[in-house]
């Protein structure tokens, strides 16, 4: 890219707060008291099933929505009572949203006509902002001439060309196919980063959520149930909800069992125990209480058998290139899964009885 | 197995030909009136006859100099256009209402809009004589334009609702994202994207006004009459050939509307 394209496209993102969101429609609350504060420059995913409230409070920040209770500030400013083309806020839409009757050039020109730029400076940065997401010498294609990926590509461009502090993606690469999908995760990060723009992006894919964002806020019933890194949301779940949600994971049933200041986690249908370290909500908890442990495939280790840990019978291995899914039956019925290196499955055969280990400190129990 | 598949396609084949024998003969039936009146209009007697005995075009001249007749087309038209002006604006706006702006008034609206499709014209036309004859404006210009508008309206709202319910509504929330307002959204994207159902609509509302004999017969006075009543007054007291010269090129006008209105709607991404 030239030096001059990228002086025409630079980004000042500015933190965005939401506070004290919430949004009825009838009986059901869409939104449930919800407080989120976003940094400026930060890439934050709002993650969730369909109906979680997420694409309400996107819908709500762009003005597209009135908020019930609740204020939404950029950069400080409370923009609640703005319309939404007063709010200076850039949109991507999941279907494209692009104008059918309008040239690629046109339409990203359309902000910059609704701002009273014309002539060569909107000329010079529609060009700056096709060679921006690489595609130089579109401008005068028709969108129906386009693939999906260059469609979104453009609707990229112009939602960057007038400079908004804030861009909205609203599962933006929900139409592409898998590898484009990926494609396009690290061109719209590249970008992100390159421009140091405030992105706030709406997805059900956790995938995506995990790769592209610098803090994902987990959604469900309205309400956020963690706001935290990637790495803390895979590592340290708040809740069920968010451990079941984001990534592959074991839920072990069984109770909590004193032992002196420490714990103790007993797998049901068993007098199998494991050592807890490191947990959250202890305070909460009595002996002999009902709980889950969740534990990651990719922490559980397969190996002789101990006395008085964990144990299982293997009922299949599933190779998969460099790891191996082994699916072992516990003594409650239920199955667990571990995913071992192909190496440390050598010895491992179906109908074999194994135990089980992990690391103590990288599990989490909830109280059920 | 083998004999019954012949005998099937025999059948099959049969039932074909009376298919398309009485789809013909139905066709005939339709077009064949319509036909009929172009020989006659070229025909050279002072009467209507047919078949011609030699071709003329005679009575096209006649029509073309008869200042009554061409009094008449030229009112058809400027209450046809502007009917079509009025009704493409307000059946446009009420489309945009019904189907963007009332969350739950949209069916009600919707209703009320179309009444006039329902409602045989007889009818409409009596109301609308006694009405207008109240507050003055029957057999004006005017009063043509508003009672052709309410018969031509829901044709323009139903086929520019039709085109803005298959419109991603996303694509205007995008309009106004960019910095446009929500009337600016709809005037630069929605309006110029369902173009060619504007023109359609259009083109309806147009030949509902033109083609109107109903409620012009009520409502016209002796010196001002649309074409549709002229040509009735013609066959009441003197039939002669400039009637057929009227109706065919009614049909060929009509016809060459029609088929503009077509090729729109098959060509609406060209």
């Amino acid at each position: 890219m030239n030096p001059k394209a990228r002086e025409l496209v630079s980004i000042h993102g500015k933190p965005v707060a939401v506070r004290g969101l919430t949004k009825a429609y009838g009986a059901v609350k869409a939104v449930d008291d919800v407080t989120l504060e976003v940094n400026a420059g930060e890439f934050v995913a709002l993650l969730g099933p369909s109906g979680s409230g997420k694409t309400t409070i996107l819908m709500t920040i762009a003005g597209f929505e009135t908020p019930d209770i609740g204020t939404i500030e950029v950069g400080g400013r409370d923009i609640t009572a703005l319309p939404a083309g007063k709010r200076e806020i850039g949109m991507v839409f999941q279907r494209y949203a692009l104008f059918p009757h309008m040239t690629v050039a046109e339409n990203i020109a359309f902000p910059l006509k609704m701002r009273k730029i014309g002539g060569r400076d909107a000329a010079a940065q529609v060009e700056a902002a096709l060679a921006m997401v690489r595609l130089e010498g579109y401008g005068g294609r028709r969108i129906g001439q386009l693939s999906g990926g260059q469609q979104q590509r453009v609707a990229l461009a112009r939602a960057m060309v007038y400079q908004p502090p804030l861009l909205l993606m609203d599962e933006p690469l929900g139409a592409l196919d898998k590898n484009l999908r990926e494609e396009m995760q690290l061109e719209i990060k590249r970008l992100q980063k390159k421009l140091g723009a405030t992105v706030v992006y709406v997805t059900h894919d956790q995938g995506e959520a995990l790769t592209m964002a610098n803090r994902i806020a987990v959604m469900s019933d309205g309400r956020i149930q963690q706001f935290a890194t990637p790495m803390e949301i895979y590592d340290r779940p708040a809740n069920l909800f968010v451990a079941g949600f984001v990534g592959e994971t074991n839920l072990i049933d069984g109770e909590l069992a004193r032992d002196g200041a420490a714990w103790r986690f007993r797998l049901a249908g068993s007098a199998d125990t494991v050592a807890l370290e490191g947990q959250d909500a202890v305070d909460g908890w009595r002996d002999g209480m009902r709980a889950k442990l969740m534990v990651r495939p990719e922490l559980v280790r397969v190996g002789p058998i101990r006395d008085g840990a964990p144990s299982g019978l293997v009922e299949e291995l599933i190779y998969s290139g460099g790891t191996v899914v082994c699916m072992v039956r516990l003594p409650s019925g239920a199955m667990a899964t571990a995913r071992i290196a192909a190496a440390d499955a050598a010895g491992v055969t179906v109908g074999d009885t194994v135990g089980l280990e992990w690391p103590a400190d990288r599990v989490r129990v909830f109280a059920a | 197995m083998a004999a019954s598949v012949p005998s099937r396609q025999r059948s099959v084949s049969l039932g074909r030909l009376l298919l398309v024998f009485f789809a013909g003969l139905v066709l005939v039936f339709l077009a064949l009136p319509t036909i009929v009146v172009v020989p006659v209009s070229l025909s050279p007697t002072e009467y209507l006859s047919f078949p011609p005995e030699s071709l003329t075009l005679r009575w096209y001249g006649e029509f073309l100099t008869d200042e009554k007749w061409v009094r008449a087309t030229l009112l058809s038209l400027r209450i046809g256009l502007s009917v079509t002006l009025l009704t493409t604006i307000v059946g446009t706006m009420a489309a945009l209402a019904i189907v963007r702006g009332l969350r739950g008034g949209g069916p009600l609206v919707n209703a009320l809009v179309t009444a006039p499709l329902v409602i045989p014209t007889i009818v409409y036309a009596i109301a609308i004589l006694l009405f207008f004859s109240k507050i003055g404006v029957s057999g004006s210009f005017w009063g043509f334009v508003f009672a052709h508008s309410a018969l031509a309206v829901p044709y323009v709202v139903l086929i520019v609702s039709a085109a803005l319910y298959r419109f991603d509504a996303s694509t205007e929330l995008a309009a106004q994202s960019l910095g446009a307002s929500r009337v600016q959204a709809i005037w630069h994207v929605t309006l110029p994207a369902i173009r060619p159902a504007l023109a359609t609509g259009a083109i309806f509302a147009f030949l509902t006004s033109f083609d109107d004999a109903t409620v012009s017969f009520f409502l016209a006075n002796l010196n001002d009459v649309t074409l549709p009543r002229k040509m009735f007054e013609n066959l009441q007291f003197f039939v002669s050939p400039v009637l057929a010269v009227v109706a065919t090129l009614l049909t060929l006008f009509t016809l060459a509307l029609f088929g503009a209105a077509q090729w729109l709607r098959t060509n609406r991404n060209g």
